[in-house]
């Protein structure tokens, strides 16, 4: 148990301010039932990654100098409830700020304190079991960002498996590509869809009810084609599934 | 600088390999093979991870001394009685190639394996100074026979089925239809062996040139590399100038790496080092050698944040596990160089213009990253190509207005919190909830085989400020 | 040409001042990496895993009769060989004669390319993967170990060397050795090619059958 109060900042992502923000609750609430006092500093938009990946770099930076500004200069963990988000502010903000004297350490400074959600859980507050109880087939989904770049995929495993009543079962190709890629899927449509229709095939020929996963892009580029294809499939991120898990 | 460029847009030759779902199963399920080769093959290193390490400290210490290195090479090759060429470029490469067949009174050439010489169009440029080429690789010699392109690195027909092999064989070289992939090998081993045997001039490509000796290295499992550099009375041996490494020793650590990760192989059947020509007491071997070292854009690609890509030792493993290459195969590339290195060579060596679409094809998922025997960082690579793409201007007209847009929306809050609204509004237009018809214009692609997510009317922000009021 | 060379290399001097390299090591990258440790057992594994064959015997004597039986043994009256004191196996060339069978040593390769089967020494053999290492030289023609459509090889077992680097270190100047010849090969296994929808097949142009015969 923690013996002094945490605080951590959170980063809502533009996704999951606009989009999903059930998810964005859930993170709050899993965060606040281990007694973590969370903070929403205001005026948050978007870490600049599309901006970052369609080469726009003086743009991303506008973004990202905004995005720096919002944060400040505290010391609390920056929990990120996203890989890809994540994975911009740690490594692609070292790239936005190289040799800027007033940003680069600052960009290297949050890069530090910034935190993947499942990573802040598991290896900073050190919690494995929360307590969660959650019936259903599950299949994890690791996504590219926060499998290759933040080198994250232990933790939200230990999280899901010590969540009572989940069964996790395993995928084909468990750690190929959705197929998302931002603008990727809409400038390369059709390699896009063709590799969302080989995942989801896979996804769905392990027989489970939802797909976990730490990203709402992947999960959002999942949870579209279920729904055209007419399937009953859920996705879930996983701090949806840990809160609702955690209720009485 | 120059490469061979595409026939069509990008557009049509993705449309052609989406349009042959079993010939992209095939290429599929072929990289799939060679991936779980290389993991398997990697497995087998005492330590792969200090090895890997070890290779790309090799390359990066080797490209950092480039020019030292290619001078001891040369002094070496001309030491063992070898000759060495240097070429700007395609056409100068091709012009030196033909000179030395012209000295030489050449009529019939044999070639084993060599990107550098489909990157010069070299058959071309021979073929019309009246010399036959053959291409003796199996692969390629199917390909060549059959008016093919290649398709990967290492397995160039992976695209083509038994039956269109034997369709190929028997028209063109006038034997009984056979499917049979012993017969059909047998059928090439026969029609090739003849070939060596004539052939005035043997042409290779050249994995490794070993500075400290001056020796040329060439990596093969069938036979034909070996045929091509030593029957002949003439060998030409064609090398990218970053295809160095300075010792024998350094030369052992990559081939523990090369074979593992192109084929799955400890090492391929054959091994080649050559130096020189035949030696006044040796019996056989090609009476003189020549080694041709290319530039054609590699030195543009050494002054600057793309340099990187030079530590490649074309091994092919990132075609392999690359969801976007399983998914559309080599030749919709357009290029030469296909899969993540080839998006970022092709633009390097054959300008930005021809090439704009390869670094976008790419979700940046990182598989090549981890997979690269020297760790080239291919994401961030094709980052920056896709920045120099932006800056000279080969974005839609459609994303750059969206990127404009999107720009002035998220790095002001109070702009951000007003496009949501918008959107959220645009989201009861189109009844509420997630939707599941068409959009127009660009976002069109995305309804197509996806519904599209909701926006809410009250943002996360905007309920967490009203929660935490007062 | 000499242009080419002066504007290529300067190219590349002007280029490395604005080259972003990553991980450029301080000093010339040096060898800690572990090695495998080789043995007899291992060589024969690896290279019966490749589709080679190895026949085990205890002396050149046995080694010699092994060659005789093989060629008897399939009809071949007419070996392509390296030449004896190459091979360095003694007493093979009697025993060759003693049964008819003829040993041609050099020739036009159009014309000794259809013979049955070729028969070298080896340098040395490397355990790890398997591999014979073939040096070209007088008497040592590398036609013979790749047209034949079968190679046996005789191959002393003090030749075999966990790996490459082991063996290149043994020798006491690995340079000279290397330029010394035009042709070093290192064969691992028959020729072979998986081209043609991924299957594969041995022997497309080089030999389809590799016979170690493994002797000492």
């Amino acid at each position: 148990m923690t013996s002094s109060p945490r605080t951590a900042s959170l980063f809502v992502t533009c996704l999951l301010d606009t989009l999903f923000p059930a998810v964005a609750q859930a993170v709050v609430d899993v965060l606040e039932a281990q007694g973590v006092c969370v903070r929403v500093p205001a005026g948050q938009t978007c870490c600049g990654q599309p901006a970052f990946n369609a080469g726009y770099w003086d743009e991303a930076r506008r973004i990202a100098r905004h995005t720096l500004d919002v944060f400040g200069d505290g010391s609390e963990p920056l929990i990120v409830p996203s890989g890809s988000c994540g994975a911009m502010i740690r490594h692609g903000y070292m790239r936005l700020f190289e040799g800027d004297p007033e940003y680069g350490p600052r960009a290297q400074a949050l890069a530090a304190r910034a935190m993947e959600f499942t990573q802040y859980l598991v290896d900073y507050l050190g919690v494995a079991d929360l307590g969660a109880c959650y019936e259903a087939k599950a299949v994890y989904h690791p996504s590219c960002h926060l499998l290759r770049s933040l080198r994250i995929d232990r933790q939200p495993r230990l999280l899901l498996e010590h969540v009572r009543g989940l069964r996790l079962l395993s995928q084909e190709d468990p750690e190929t590509c959705c197929g998302f890629g931002g603008l990727f899927a809409i400038r390369m449509e059709a390699i896009s869809s063709t590799m969302l229709a080989r995942r989801l095939d896979a996804l769905q020929a392990t027989g489970a009810d939802l797909i976990v996963g730490c990203d709402i892009s992947c999960l959002m580029h999942f949870e579209g084609g279920l729904r055209k294809r007419g399937s009953a499939m859920r996705t879930m991120h996983i701090a949806q599934l840990l809160a609702e898990g955690l209720r009485p | 600088m120059s490469l061979p460029l595409p026939h069509k847009p990008f557009e049509d030759r993705l449309a052609e390999a989406l349009a042959n779902p079993q010939r992209l199963a095939a290429i599929g399920r072929a990289a799939m093979r060679f991936y779980e080769g290389r993991v398997a093959a990697m497995d087998t290193l005492p330590d792969a991870e200090a090895i890997r390490d070890l290779a790309r400290a090799i390359r990066a210490h080797t490209i950092a001394h480039l020019d030292e290195y290619l001078q001891r090479f040369e002094a070496n090759v001309q030491a063992a009685g070898g000759h060495v060429h240097w070429a700007h470029d395609a056409v100068e490469a091709c012009s030196i190639v033909l000179r030395i067949a012209q000295e030489n009174a050449v009529r019939r050439v044999v070639k084993s394996k060599s990107m550098v010489s489909e990157e010069i169009s070299l058959n071309a440029a021979l073929e019309q100074a009246g010399l036959e080429v053959v291409e003796t690789d199996l692969g390629e010699y199917i390909a060549q026979l059959g008016h093919d392109h290649p398709s990967h690195i290492v397995a160039p027909v992976l695209h083509l089925t038994r039956q269109e092999v034997g369709r190929i064989f028997s028209e063109r070289l006038a034997v009984p239809y056979t499917d049979e992939i012993a017969a059909l090998n047998a059928i090439a081993r026969r029609a090739l062996r003849e070939k060596f045997l004539k052939a005035d001039m043997g042409i290779s490509g050249c994995n490794f040139a070993v500075a400290e000796t001056g020796t040329v290295c060439i990596v093969t499992n069938e036979g034909n590399g070996r045929m091509v550099t030593t029957l002949p009375r003439v060998h030409v041996a064609l090398m990218g100038m970053e295809r160095i490494v300075p010792t024998l020793q350094d030369l052992a650590v990559m081939l523990q790496l090369l074979p593992r990760s192109a084929t799955g192989q400890k090492l391929t059947a054959y091994t080649s080092l050559l130096t020189g020509p035949r030696r006044p007491d040796e019996p056989h071997g090609p009476q003189e050698t020549h080694v041709v070292i290319l530039d054609n854009g590699r030195s543009r690609a050494l002054a600057g944040d793309l340099a990187e890509i030079l530590y490649c030792i074309r091994c092919g493993a990132c075609l392999n596990v690359c969801p976007v290459y399983r998914t559309i195969g080599g030749h919709a590339y357009g290029s030469v160089y296909s899969g993540p290195v080839g998006s970022v060579l092709s633009p390097i060596l054959g300008g930005v213009a021809a090439f704009a679409d390869l670094p976008q094809a790419s979700t940046l998922c990182g598989a090549c990253h981890d997979i690269c025997p020297v760790r080239i960082d291919l994401p961030l690579l094709l980052l920056r190509l896709r920045r120099e793409v932006a800056r000279e201007g080969y974005t839609p007209r459609w994303l750059q207005v969206g990127i404009r847009g999107y720009t002035a929306v998220a790095r002001r809050a109070g702009h951000f919190a007003l496009a949501a609204r918008l959107a959220s509004w645009l989201t009861r237009l189109m009844g509420g909830g997630w939707f599941n018809g068409q959009l127009p214009g660009p976002l069109g692609a995305w309804t197509r085989s996806r519904a599209f997510p909701p926006f809410v009317r009250r943002t996360f922000q905007q309920r967490w400020k009203e929660r935490h009021r007062g | 040409m000499a242009d080419a060379r002066e504007d290529i290399l300067r190219a590349i001097r002007a280029g490395l001042k604005l080259a972003r390299l990553p991980d450029v090591p301080a000093e010339r990258p040096s060898y800690d990496v572990p090695r495998t440790v080789g043995s007899v057992a291992e060589f024969v594994g690896e290279l019966e895993r490749l589709s080679g064959h190895v026949i085990r015997v205890a002396s050149p004597a046995d080694a010699a009769q092994a060659v005789v039986a093989l060629c008897t043994g399939r009809g071949w009256k007419q070996v392509w060989a390296w030449s004896w004191d190459e091979i360095a196996c003694p007493g093979l060339a009697e025993v060759l004669n003693a049964a008819h069978i003829e040993a041609v040593h050099g020739g036009d390769p159009a014309d000794l390319e259809r013979l049955p089967v070729g028969i070298t020494g080896a340098d040395a053999a490397l355990a790890e993967s398997g591999t014979l290492i073939l040096r070209s030289g007088a008497g040592r023609s590398p036609l013979i170990s790749l047209l034949p459509p079968v190679h046996i090889a005789l191959l002393e077992v003090q030749r075999i060397f966990p790996d490459l680097h082991t063996y290149l270190n043994s020798l006491p100047d690995p340079v000279a050795h290397i330029r010394a010849a035009s042709n070093l090969v290192l064969i691992s296994g028959p020729s072979r090619t998986a081209d043609i929808e991924q299957v594969l097949t041995l022997g497309v142009h080089g030999p389809r059958e590799l016979i170690v015969v493994l002797w000492g």
